[in-house]
């Protein structure tokens, strides 16, 4: 590949897909440190693993899968296990998102299977069987998932929620 | 509820420095990679450049430049690589194969492969005590002509030394093997030996000496280069002995009752525990050809035994087939090979005989030229040879 054509491979990339990574990394580590963080890693490993994609949506449905493993990896790295009490840090060492918004806050609070079932088909606007084909599991369950999600998201909004 | 999960998310963006980051880091590991992707296409290239010199170093090496042919009479060739060690062994003949195991000589040297084969020919019984004559020879395949020289000369100087017994004859270099050297039916050495034979016999045939021992062809052609022997020329004879050198004089030495002619039909050399049987009733078989023809032993009495009993020994065709004729079967020649009876050297072709020359004596002395190897090996316990002598 020549030097123009991976730069406009990286320019394209970031301008069609920046802002849905970004959300499902903001949806996971819930502070803009770690979900910047989390956004560059997923990037680094597009650039890294050099595929090449059938389609724009093949690529999107790439890096959303990419992007969800690897939050739920740095949720789970034994460096973020590592806690300290709040009283002993003097200053925080990222910032917790901002509050304001009830239906981010209750999307953010859902079980992760719920949250990527809801914002994928909810926001980026996947069918349940594409859904299923990204987080590789059984139309089936996605169905269940979207069911639950809805409901907890329900008990949680309350009258903010309108089917 | 989607609008509003939808417009909840809409506000959740990347800001402009994370993007610019973002972008530059995927631009130096792209970078990166192209550099680790054009170390690893470097390394691979030199692996395959490595890879390619030592296939071709090692094929330069392990490829046959000389053939190195040993007869004893179980015939074996050979294959010599540039590192001057056994590439491969040919048999040159089914005797041969039960004597060597091919797959122990490969990879040894050359002359420590000889050594093997010689000692495999000493307990199989190929080498009498007597004087055994081997014939080395070597073919230059592509190698060095003057590599291949010092090889043979190598290899042939090793075998005297380890077998006093054994006298090496060792052929000119040759080339490429060509005609029946090159399809393995008969050594250059062998082959360069009947050459020498026809030289002087122009009856000879390759055919008829290629199962006969060295030691029978070479006893034989010391008969014929005997002055009294055969009718070929002196310088003939002289090239001959040159080109013998001192094999010729260990052959003359090892007892002179038993250089002779030799039947070509006698066959592949015999291991010595095998021969005795067949010398015997040989020798008795001689003995009653001798008893027969006692004008034939009068014009042979006079000569050494080198050629004494030769005379009464072959038939007149001299064919292969000889040996079961050689008791005294002698029969008039109609070969037109020269006689080889000692006290005629001069004697024309059996249908040229003077008139009044008994036809027999004129035919039996070509016969006796091929007197089985059995025959002239055992001559001084032969009957005939004691009789002819006497």
């Amino acid at each position: 590949m020549s030097e123009t054509a991976s730069r406009d491979r990286i320019t394209a990339a970031m301008e069609k897909y920046s802002d849905t990574v970004y959300r499902i990394c903001w949806l996971y580590m819930k502070n803009k440190e770690d979900a910047d963080d989390a956004f560059q890693d997923v990037f680094l490993r597009y650039i890294q693993a050099g595929r090449r994609f059938a389609s724009d949506e093949h690529e999107k449905a790439w890096l959303c899968t990419v992007a969800f493993n690897r939050c739920k990896d740095l949720l789970r790295s034994a460096s973020r296990r590592k806690v300290v009490s709040l009283e002993t840090v003097e200053e925080p060492s990222y910032r917790p998102a901002e509050p304001g918004n009830p239906v981010l806050e209750a999307v953010q609070a859902l079980p992760d299977k719920y949250r990527d079932t809801i914002y994928l088909y909810y926001y980026e606007g996947y069918s349940t069987a594409q859904i299923a084909a990204i987080l590789r599991c059984r139309e089936n369950t996605v169905y269940s998932q979207l069911s639950r999600g809805r409901q907890m998201l329900k008990e949680r909004l309350g009258d903010d929620f309108e089917d | 509820m989607i609008l509003k999960i939808k417009d909840a998310m809409d506000s959740i963006r990347p800001d402009a420095g994370l993007l610019r980051r973002t972008e530059t880091a995927m631009r130096a590991e792209s970078a990166r990679r192209k550099r680790r992707g054009r170390r690893i296409l470097a390394a691979a290239a030199a692996l395959a450049v490595c890879a390619g010199l030592s296939a071709g170093g090692y094929g330069y090496l392990h490829t046959t430049v000389s053939a190195l042919y040993i007869d004893i009479n179980p015939s074996l060739a050979l294959d010599i690589n540039r590192l001057g060690r056994v590439n491969d062994v040919r048999c040159l003949g089914s005797d041969a194969e039960p004597l060597v195991d091919a797959a122990s000589l490969r990879g040894e040297k050359a002359a420590d492969a000889v050594s093997q084969v010689m000692a495999a020919a000493g307990n199989a019984g190929y080498l009498s005590d007597d004087a055994t004559v081997v014939s080395l020879a070597a073919v230059d395949c592509g190698g060095s002509a003057e590599k291949t020289g010092s090889l043979l000369t190598a290899c042939a100087a090793d075998v005297e030394n380890r077998y006093a017994n054994v006298a090496v004859y060792t052929a000119p270099v040759g080339s490429a093997p060509s005609g029946e050297t090159a399809a393995d039916t008969i050594s250059p050495g062998k082959l360069h030996l009947i050459r020498m034979v026809q030289s002087l016999d122009k009856s000879a045939t390759v055919d008829e000496y290629r199962g006969e021992s060295v030691t029978g062809i070479m006893d034989h052609l010391v008969y014929l280069t005997s002055d009294e022997n055969t009718g070929a020329s002196a310088q003939s004879k002289a090239d001959v002995l040159r080109d013998l050198g001192g094999v010729a004089d260990r052959v003359r030495k090892k007892a002179p009752g038993k250089t002779g002619g030799r039947a070509p039909s006698a066959g592949a050399q015999q291991p010595a525990a095998q021969n005795s049987g067949q010398t015997a009733s040989r020798q008795e078989t001689e003995s009653a050809a001798a008893a027969a023809e006692p004008a034939a032993q009068e014009g042979a009495s006079g000569q050494a035994g080198t050629s004494a009993a030769a005379p009464q020994t072959e038939p007149a065709a001299a064919e292969p087939t000889a040996p079961a004729a050689s008791g005294g079967t002698a029969q008039p020649s109609q070969s037109g090979t020269p006689p080889l009876s000692p006290d005629r050297p001069s004697q024309p072709p059996a249908g040229q005989t003077p008139s009044g020359a008994p036809q027999q004596q004129g035919a039996s002395a070509p016969e006796t030229c091929r007197t089985p190897p059995q025959e002239t090996a055992a001559a001084p316990q032969a009957p005939a040879s004691e009789a002819v002598s006497e």
